[in-house]
């Protein structure tokens, strides 16, 4: 049920992002090379302002549709130099013994994808885009015991299996370039609590029990984490780890959040609007 | 107290640290209180070039700014403290390193196994607990 879930949740992301640029790029086209366009949504709404001889709207839709185009080169850009001084930095900190040592024990899962950092905060994450990889710390393996050791592992690697660092980066891009479309971050939320429930069952059925993953969890939680401040947006993702732990205490239970229905009053009252300008145009 | 300049390449206090003041960091956390004159000795003990008083002064004093140090006065001379254990200044440093390091993957290409934002319902901790250990007991 979560693997259609997270499968719904990007599909749908993915479609409405992919049209809304499609037809982003294709206005600016008409701005800037005078393209010809007959249903544009964007060209659609233009004329429309013109007509009621609301000019500064016009503008502002402009406005809009170019900012967000640049803001999303600018933040695909951003991300790329990012990962490349990440990884030089997680080299230099790369803690060669025990990175061999794990290579022996899980090599046969993880192959050569798993680095060990020396760093004294407890940190599990799977990272890249292409050159994908499963990051521990010393300090995490020093908390946790062989099992649970074994099912973070087995967690991250459903993660870098499925390319969630890569999947998790469009859905939050998109939700953060179309914060105008409040649907979008819900269902970047949406995906990305699926993905960790997910890897969550993974490493249980993996083990045969939650029992692993679960301790893991807990000692990480009352570990008070490392501090830092990933993610830049607050939403229902804080409480995420509440329903992965729900699962876990009971895995056949539904723990779905609910859907938040003036999100989706917002974003469909704007889908109602767009529409009514095609129809408008049309006839 | 942030280190600045973190060497990556360098091994233990030398991260930190240029030479000298690692190693005087590492007598005081080792002694807990000198003064420079005792500082300037047990440095001579492990080195075959004289140290000037000065130079000692010189590096206590700057880690006296940045911080990592306590000037207290002592009978004669001052006395030199560090400011926290070595255990609380490591683990601060590694803290402030990992979160720096977190900060520059940028916000959105890692899947943490926890997020630091997330946070959980005390209760849910607990339950997860007895649920764990009873899980445990009946696989034993």
């Amino acid at each position: 049920m979560w693997n259609n879930r997270s499968r719904s949740a990007f599909v749908t992301s993915m479609l409405i992002s992919g049209i809304v640029v499609a037809q982003m790029l294709l206005y600016a086209c008409h701005l800037f090379f005078g393209w010809n366009l007959k249903t544009n949504l964007f060209h659609l709404c233009n004329m429309w302002m013109r007509s009621m001889g609301i000019f500064s709207f016009a503008y502002v839709l402009d406005a809009i549709v170019l900012t967000t185009l640049a803001s999303l080169v600018v933040n695909i850009l951003r991300q790329l130099w990012l990962i490349r001084r990440a990884e030089h930095k997680l080299e230099r900190s790369r803690d060669s013994r025990a990175t061999a040592l794990m290579a022996m024990k899980y090599g046969q899962i993880t192959g050569e994808r798993l680095l060990v950092i020396s760093s004294a905060a407890p940190l599990a994450f799977t990272m890249g885009f292409i050159n994908r990889r499963i990051i521990l710390s010393t300090g995490l393996l020093e908390l946790l015991d062989k099992e649970e050791e074994r099912a973070v592992i087995l967690h991250e690697m459903h993660h870098l299996r499925h390319h969630d660092p890569l999947k998790t980066f469009m859905t939050t891009l998109f939700a953060s370039v179309f914060w105008y479309i409040p649907v979008l971050r819900w269902l970047a939320d949406n995906y990305h609590l699926a993905r960790e429930i997910l890897a969550d069952g993974y490493a249980s059925r993996e083990q045969g029990s939650e029992a692993f993953i679960g301790s893991a969890l807990l000692k990480l939680l009352r570990s008070g984490q490392s501090g830092a401040q990933p993610f830049a947006h607050v939403s229902f993702a804080e409480h995420a780890v509440n329903y992965r732990i729900r699962k876990i205490l009971n895995p056949v239970q539904d723990v779905s959040p609910e859907l938040p229905w003036t999100t989706l009053a917002g974003s469909s009252g704007m889908l109602l609007l767009l529409m009514g300008m095609l129809f408008w145009a049309v006839v | 107290m942030k280190i600045e300049n973190f060497k990556y390449h360098e091994r233990g206090m030398n991260r930190f640290f240029g030479p000298l003041e690692a190693r005087v960091m590492t007598i005081l956390w080792d002694n807990t209180e000198l003064t420079i004159k005792d500082v300037q000795h047990q440095l001579q003990l492990h080195q075959e070039k004289p140290l000037s008083f000065n130079t000692v002064m010189t590096v206590m004093n700057r880690l006296t700014e940045k911080g990592f140090l306590d000037k207290l006065p002592g009978r004669k001379a001052s006395l030199y403290r560090p400011t926290r254990s070595r255990e609380a200044f490591l683990e601060a440093q590694s803290k402030e390193l990992t979160g720096e390091l977190l900060d520059e993957f940028g916000p959105l290409i890692v899947n943490h196994m926890v997020d630091a934002l997330d946070e959980a319902d005390p209760d849910l901790l607990d339950q997860l607990e007895k649920r764990i250990q009873q899980l445990k007991k009946d696989r034993s």
